[in-house]
């Protein structure tokens, strides 16, 4: 429930935070960093069209209903769920992820995020052109 | 669901890694998040040992039942002052996850600083007792 702008820049951050965390081994912050910067993303586009998310359930829920047919398409949704779910065990439940599923987990991450971004900067150049943003 | 002992252990590294990025004023959103994970997985440390976890809502993770279970089990129990529940709910919701309000500063972590070190330490003082002890 913010701006646009404090949406991206968040997000922007946060995925500077995840990387930095990778090198200093501080495996919940990579976890939480990544899964923020591409939610924030997320919420940025959302910003551009006037919606906020309140919880996660309607985060992922205007995500299926919304943004993945205009916008970010299914293949964005399957990473978003597994980044969701990832952190969901990771962070508040009974695992310790290794090494491995890590490194998949901030590439998921680095995935996702650029997708994100690059349909955000779409959007924004569009609608500074003057177009509607759902063309 | 975690067991007491993942719940403590996870709970010292994140409160660990919390007090690091307080002192090296670092990002504040994610020592944010640090210092809720350390004081949920403490509660949860004393919640599993009297077998009590929190459900989470679909779709979602486990907050709002961890501070009702926290009242019932918890302060109910006599384990802890009902202050502390209402300090762990102050801490839920000053917690902007959706960042409202904009992003987290450092005037804003050392207001929640201050809102949870009283909390960790009555936390920490509980499961040393030998009633919590794994």
């Amino acid at each position: 429930m913010a701006d646009l702008e404090t949406h991206h820049e968040l997000s922007r951050q946060l995925l500077t935070e995840m990387r930095r965390a990778q090198e200093d081994g501080h495996w919940p912050v990579v976890v939480d960093a990544g899964f923020y910067a591409v939610f924030h993303a997320m919420e940025a586009l959302n910003a551009v069209e006037c919606r906020d998310a309140y919880s996660f359930a309607d985060a992922v829920d205007i995500l299926e209903r919304m943004l993945a047919p205009r916008y970010l398409g299914e293949a964005f949704v399957k990473d978003y769920e597994y980044l969701f779910y990832f952190r969901r065990g990771a962070l508040y439940g009974a695992h310790f992820p290794s090494a491995e599923q890590l490194a998949r987990y901030i590439a998921v991450s680095e995935r996702a995020y650029a997708h994100a971004a690059t349909v955000l900067e779409g959007q924004l150049a569009h609608t500074e052109k003057g177009g509607p943003r759902n063309a | 669901m975690a067991d007491a002992s993942v719940h403590r252990r996870k709970a010292e590294l994140c409160w660990a890694l919390a007090e690091r990025f307080y002192t090296e004023k670092r990002h504040e959103f994610l020592c944010m998040n640090l210092m809720m994970y350390a004081v949920g997985h403490w509660i949860e440390t004393a919640l599993a040992v009297l077998e009590k976890h929190p459900s989470a809502p679909p779709r979602g993770v486990p907050h709002g039942d961890r501070e009702t279970q926290m009242r019932k089990h918890l302060v109910g129990g006599k384990w802890l002052e009902g202050e502390a529940a209402d300090r762990y709910a102050e801490m839920v919701a000053r917690r902007h996850t959706f960042a409202e309000g904009g992003i987290q500063d450092r005037p804003f972590i050392e207001r929640y600083m201050e809102l949870a070190r009283p909390l960790v330490s009555q936390l920490q003082a509980l499961l040393r007792t030998p009633q919590f002890q794994g």
